[in-house]
């Protein structure tokens, strides 16, 4: 079998140049559907991302009155402290949670220094607590004095991680989707390359081939279209990510998402195993088609 | 070599090629199956490649059996065999070379090997000058030629080959002939359906005549025996 891979390789390659119009159209739709995939696969991989950046700050966010006095951010420290469940607590000024979110915009920083000296934030405590107290937590944090209100992340966190598991559910259903319709392509594709050639499969039984070698080309030739579109895929989302998500950075400046370049160099392996895995699936199925 | 025993090979169509086929080939022997067309020269020869199955009697090829041979069974008949077709079976939009060394590539030959052989074999049959020509450009009986060293190449124990010099003049004939020769050298068992008399001259052996779907053995060139 190795003694011939280079033989098969230049089969493939033979048989694709024998009819290019075809190939090109299976490539640019395989390169399409998976593209598609890798835009649903990113949004969930992306979604998860966020949860897992989520899921490092304070469960509960307790702000405070403008007025607040120093010895009363005190006392709340210490009753906070005292509440069930609590596991940490960290005070942040209200110079600090400017700074924070000097920090969080980045390159838009200017935005909030065109304000010219007014800081628009409250002071407030990041208070840890246990997951399962944070709804008592934040309760209880509400009802004291000096407090101007509270953000429970936990109830968000809740949130975008059913939306992961969605966007993530979907993604999967939509590889799923995409590679039976990839499947399908590639099926054709090669169903049309044996069928042209049957004549050709019949000489090499009558040397003695096993029934490998004559559909070794095809096999290689499926795969290795599933793969050249999985690259070409990938290839793309490089193009396009960074563009979708400075536009998504520039639009929603305060969440803390990855630079699209990465998002799709964590897309791209699966494209690509997915491209030729699917790619092979198809020409084995067109195989089995042709041996009926 | 070949072993056959009430031999019969009846058509779904209810056609008799052959009956009752008593025929013993020994290694390295050279045996014609001469008769007119129709005859069932063809059929046998497919008997022997496993094309076909007997439907009656027994026969045994380098050992296989092929009334009951399994895919695997034909496949390894058909690695130890080569064989010459009538319509050649080359593959069109390939050159000499490449189909030559189709023969070669299957055995799992390594192509550098391969090519060396073919090539030897391709002049042997006066194809020296034509190796890199898509088939189907050549003529007819450069085609035969090619069919005959693609089936040669491998050095099989067993040669079957269809009306080989069919399409041949006097010279082809010859490089046939001294093909299916050294084919003998090399102990290599031939069994040449043909009803060219310059081959039967050229390069004697033991000659069948096949009449009716029954094979008779002729002892000499118009002398014919009830086997």
């Amino acid at each position: 079998m190795f003694t011939n891979l280079g033989y098969f390789f230049a089969e493939a390659w033979r048989d694709a140049k024998n009819r290019p119009v075809a190939v090109i159209f299976s490539l640019v739709s395989i390169t399409l559907l998976l593209l598609f995939a890798a835009f649903v696969f990113a949004g969930g991989e992306e979604v998860q991302w966020l949860v897992g950046q989520l899921g490092e700050e304070t469960a509960v966010t307790v702000f405070l009155k403008e007025d607040v006095t120093g010895e009363q951010v005190a006392v709340l420290e210490e009753k906070l402290a005292a509440l069930e469940g609590v596991t940490a607590i960290r005070f942040v000024s209200q110079e600090e949670a400017l700074e924070e979110m000097n920090k969080v915009l980045g390159s838009h920083s200017a935005e909030l220094a065109a304000l010219a000296g007014f800081n628009p934030f409250l002071s407030y405590f990041e208070v840890g607590v246990r997951p399962e107290q944070g709804l008592a937590v934040a309760r209880q944090a509400e009802n004291l004095p000096g407090v101007d209100g509270v953000r429970d992340s936990r109830q968000t966190m809740e949130r975008l991680t059913r939306l992961s598991t969605v966007l993530r559910l979907g993604a999967l259903f939509t590889l799923i989707f995409v590679g039976v319709v990839m499947m399908i392509t590639i099926s054709h594709i090669v169903h049309l390359g044996l069928l042209a050639r049957e004549e050709e499969m019949e000489i090499y039984r009558l040397l003695g081939a096993g029934p490998w070698f004559a559909v070794m080309p095809f096999l290689l030739q499926g795969s290795l279209l599933g793969l050249a579109g999985g690259m070409l895929a990938f290839l793309l989302s490089l193009l396009f990510f960074p563009l979708l998500f400075s536009r998504l950075l520039a639009a929603l400046p305060f969440l803390p998402l990855r630079p699209g370049v990465e998002v799709a160099l964590a897309v791209g392996p699966v494209l690509v195993v997915t491209g030729l895995l699917f790619g092979l699936c198809g020409s084995l199925l067109a195989q089995s088609h042709a041996n009926h | 070599m070949i072993h056959a025993r009430g031999v019969a090979k009846v058509y779904e169509n209810g056609t008799q090629a052959l009956q009752e086929i008593d025929l013993q080939v020994a290694a390295g022997e050279l045996v014609y199956v001469v008769g007119a067309s129709g005859a069932g020269k063809t059929t046998l020869l497919k008997l022997l490649l496993g094309m076909e199955k007997p439907t009656a009697g027994e026969l045994e090829v380098a050992g296989i059996s092929l009334g009951k041979a399994q895919a695997e069974d034909i496949r390894r008949l058909r690695r130890l065999t080569g064989a010459v077709f009538q319509d050649f079976k080359l593959i069109p939009g390939r050159t000499a070379l490449e189909n030559v060394a189709l023969s070669l590539r299957v055995l799992g030959v390594p192509w550098s090997e391969n090519r060396q052989r073919s090539l030897a074999v391709l002049e042997e049959v006066g194809l020296a000058d034509r190796v890199g020509s898509m088939v189907q450009t050549l003529s007819w009986g450069e085609r035969q030629r090619v069919a005959l060293a693609r089936a040669v190449v491998r050095e099989p124990r067993l040669l079957l080959a269809d009306e080989p010099t069919g399409n041949l003049d006097a010279t082809s004939v010859g490089f046939v002939a001294a093909v299916l020769a050294r084919a003998g050298e090399k102990g290599i068992t031939r069994v040449v359906a043909t009803h060219d008399t310059r081959l039967l001259e050229m390069l004697p052996g033991r000659v069948l005549l096949l009449e009716g779907g029954r094979l008779h053995q002729v002892a000499g060139a118009g002398r014919k025996d009830r086997q």
